[in-house]
């Protein structure tokens, strides 16, 4: 009975052998699994997002308004001071911009307005609360106002703000 | 034959070998990724753009990329961006990239 006793006991101690090894090459298999998606979802979270470039463009939107009312820093008060002539072919939905002109020894003061409010509304949301809100410039230029062949000095406030979530967001 | 050697033996090189693998896979990953054509048409197509908007009416540049403009927009492959250039903005595919002209201020 001894050596029956003694077998069976053998068998048994294999089996938890190979048991144990079987869990710890479940164990260091799941480890590299977990190393490997753990990169490969930082590297990937990087590569996979879009490139922001709103607040570049929105600076060069207002510098473009900038030259657009004002070529070589002069605004002439007979040209119309309207922004919609500036940037006729755009989609105004991705859009908002502001201009306000003011004479700086009169009270001459005239505005323009282009593209969406809502832009706007929601950049200043965004400022104060975050999330993926529009990108906006505030930009003030001081310009030499053609009054009726009267030169004066004034400044050019353009504000201009830029929409455009679905190609400069990952998750909009 | 001490057939427990060969065990831990084979045990090591099937540890080694999937780690090679699955590094292997990452590093293809990663590279294919970072260096990747939705990545490159997505940067071409933007960094176009932010030129064309930048650009004073009546400039010429080249850009080293294939590029397409169809009305306001600048295509790179499946990538396109919208600029707002006043001008008529006008493309020529030339040897190694592609001639971006924008036309004069008046629209």
């Amino acid at each position: 009975m001894i050596p029956q006793m003694k077998a069976m006991k053998g068998m048994k101690g294999k089996k938890a052998q190979v048991t144990s090894e079987y869990i710890l090459l479940m164990w260091r298999m799941l480890l590299i699994a977990a190393v490997v998606f753990v990169i490969a979802w930082s590297v990937g979270k990087v590569y996979t997002s879009k490139q922001d470039i709103r607040t570049t463009e929105s600076a060069l939107f207002a510098k473009s308004a900038i030259e657009c009312l004002g070529p070589e820093g002069v605004v002439d008060v007979k040209a119309d001071f309207d922004l919609s002539g500036c940037f006729a072919n755009i989609d105004k939905s991705q859009y908002f911009i502001s201009a306000k002109l003011s004479s700086l020894e009169s009270n001459l003061t005239k505005e323009s307005v282009f593209g969406t409010q809502n832009i706007r509304t929601n950049c200043e949301l965004g400022k104060e609360y975050g999330g993926n809100a529009p990108k906006c410039t505030d930009w003030t230029v001081y310009v030499l106002i053609d009054n009726n062949g009267k030169t004066e000095r004034g400044k050019l406030e353009v504000y201009s703000a830029i929409y455009k979530l679905a190609s400069n967001v990952q998750n909009p | 034959m001490d057939r427990r050697g060969d065990e831990e033996l084979l045990k090591t090189v099937g540890y080694v070998a999937v780690i090679l693998v699955a590094a292997g896979i990452l590093i293809y990953w990663v590279s294919s990724s970072a260096s990747g054509k939705i990545v490159r048409d997505e940067a071409a197509a933007k960094q176009a753009a932010l030129l064309i908007d930048a650009a004073r009416p009546g400039s010429a540049m080249f850009i080293n990329q294939n590029l397409t403009i169809q009305g306001s927009k600048v295509k790179a492959g499946s990538a396109e961006y919208e600029f707002f250039a006043k001008g008529p903005v006008m493309y020529k595919s030339v040897q190694g990239g592609t001639e971006i002209t924008v036309g004069g201020g008046e629209g």
